[in-house]
């Protein structure tokens, strides 16, 4: 009688742990650089809380950093990431910090998707290995030539990018090293894109154009392709025999436009 | 007849006794291995080593006791797990690799050696390695040595281009090789070859202690009896020099890269390039 109690009890007592076990922690998933998409609209600030920040909802981010806190992840995005009309409160002289609060991870805010399609002309993670002096990049900047000037900490270069909330932005002269990205030359709303695997090209469909870049008419629509050539340039900087730093950029066309991605810096 | 329960138990445990020594015995036969040798680290030999070389099994290598060598290419055992790996007789001084050089085959690697610490053990990177870093992860050939010369020469040359080439090598001897092909990773036979004694490393100068002299490279005369009769000046400059070798399926984009850092010996204006970083698409 007694032992048929006690069996009881460890059955009940097992299974409830079990269950307890088996409650995963909200987005377990989401690590540095991984795609959300918020739920709702979002009114945080800066991270030097200087300026206020809206973040409307169903608004594409990709987390730049991530911490748990208490039973809690939290994640800050860099909003230079987003369009004009999110980012502009960035460049008021107020502003020292492009990176938002922490946001908590929750389905109330967030939820994680998978990196949107429109973004597939360059890389948005890394996964080399931390090498001593070597910084692999993650922006989403393309610049028109073949390489970087040897020049470029003083010198500015055309320039484009999509934004993670899915906005093409042309800027017709940019330095190459910026702060916050200042309003684009021209934009137009990115509403569909195909990524073809085998060719590398990154297809983005609009319904607007702007004669700075070479859209493709299609219908009522327009067409961009951003193709990776699989080659690449290097700047070694100042020279090739007095090295101080070397970058190597991935060279990509834009239709038959001539671009670069920066890729790797190696500085000595 | 029923055995007395007591008696029983006597022959159980003097069965279990006798088992029990056996088993004592095979476990301190048994083999231990070296866990966690990182690519690029450094081990000694503790006992003579005898080998042959690789896959044509012809040569008969000894790699004598206190050989230091750097670990490439540790592999692990499919079927046993245990670590092994081939040593690259490149890498060693003149007298160590000579047998499988002037051998008919283009075969410098030992046969695989399973590391066992009763073979082998691990130590620090050896002082006389310090002129660079020894170990970064780097193609092998091009290991610790300086090439007499600006930088590393360009495509299509470098397949022929020959230089004087100095190096110490794991094992602790200061080689001097004239006309020395800069790609090969077969190390000829060299003009001098002397066992470092000592080695002083003051910022970015390396001192190089030896008890004979290598007249073709600039030394200090510091004694005329023992050990430590000449000094070799090592000197890193810091200054990094890039060759960019363009693809070869369009010139105006790169191929491959390669690093060198510049080097002087003694206090004269001779250039010599150490290798650090190939870098390629």
């Amino acid at each position: 009688m007694k032992s048929t109690h006690i069996i009881g009890l460890t059955i009940t007592s097992g299974f409830a742990f079990l269950l307890a076990g088996a409650a995963v922690p909200a987005h377990a998933t989401v690590v540095k650089n991984s795609f959300l998409k918020t739920t709702r609209t979002i009114r945080t600030t800066n991270s030097k809380k200087q300026v206020k920040l809206t973040i409307p909802k169903n608004t594409v981010v990709q987390a730049a950093g991530v911490k748990w806190s208490g039973h809690h992840k939290y994640v800050y995005i860099n909003a230079d990431q987003l369009s004009y009309h999110l980012r502009k409160p960035l460049l008021s002289t107020k502003s020292t910090s492009n990176f938002s609060r922490w946001l908590r991870v929750s389905h109330t805010n967030f939820q994680q998707i998978k990196k949107p399609v429109y973004l597939s002309y360059y890389n948005t993670n890394v996964h080399n290995p931390l090498t001593k002096g070597t910084t692999y990049h993650t922006k989403a900047d393309l610049w028109k030539g073949h390489a970087l000037p040897v020049d470029y900490q003083s010198q500015s270069g055309i320039r484009l990018r999509v934004t993670t909330d899915g906005y093409l932005e042309y800027f017709a002269s940019s330095p190459y090293v910026y702060e916050t990205s200042a309003k684009p030359s021209d934009t137009a709303k990115v509403i569909g894109a195909t990524y073809l695997d085998g060719l590398n090209q990154d297809i983005m469909t609009f319904n607007s154009s702007f004669s700075a870049l070479p859209f493709k008419k299609s219908g009522n629509q327009y067409t961009l392709t951003i193709s990776e050539q699989g080659q690449w340039s290097t700047t070694a900087t100042p020279n090739e025999d007095n090295l101080k730093s070397l970058n190597l950029q991935k060279i990509s066309k834009v239709e038959d436009q001539e671009w670069y991605w920066r890729y790797q810096t190696i500085n000595y | 007849m029923k055995l007395n329960p007591f008696i029983k138990y006597l022959i159980g445990s003097l069965s279990l006794l006798v088992f029990g020594t056996v088993t004592a015995q095979s476990a301190s036969a048994k083999t231990h291995y070296l866990t966690n040798v990182p690519d690029y680290s450094f081990l000694e030999t503790k006992r003579t080593i005898h080998t042959t070389n690789d896959y044509f099994n012809d040569v008969k290598i000894t790699i004598p006791k206190g050989t230091i060598f750097q670990a490439t290419g540790v592999s692990i055992g499919v079927k046993t797990g245990h670590p092994f790996l081939s040593i690259d007789l490149n890498g060693l001084s003149w007298h160590l690799r000579k047998i499988v050089i002037d051998s008919k085959h283009d075969q410098q690697s030992t046969a695989s050696l399973w590391l066992t610490t009763a073979n082998f053990k691990r130590v620090r990177t050896p002082s006389y390695l310090a002129y660079y870093q020894a170990t970064k992860r780097f193609p092998a050939s091009y290991r610790g040595t300086l090439h007499q010369g600006d930088k590393y020469p360009q495509d299509d040359s470098d397949v022929t281009a020959k230089s004087n080439e100095v190096r110490v090598t794991n094992d602790g001897y200061l080689e001097y090789t004239e006309n020395a092909s800069v790609q090969a990773t077969k190390q000829i036979k060299p003009q001098y070859s002397v066992k470092v004694q000592r080695t002083i490393k003051k910022g970015n100068n390396t001192y190089l202690y030896t008890a004979s002299n290598i007249p073709a490279i600039p030394s200090t005369h510091i004694r005329s009896t023992g050990k430590y009769q000449y000094r070799f000046k090592f000197i890193n400059t810091n200054q990094h020099l890039v060759t960019t070798n363009p693809s070869m399926s369009n010139p105006d984009v790169f191929g491959d890269m390669t690093v060198v850092v510049r080097y002087y010996i003694g206090n004269t204006q001779t250039k010599y390039y150490l290798c650090t970083q190939f870098i390629s698409k």
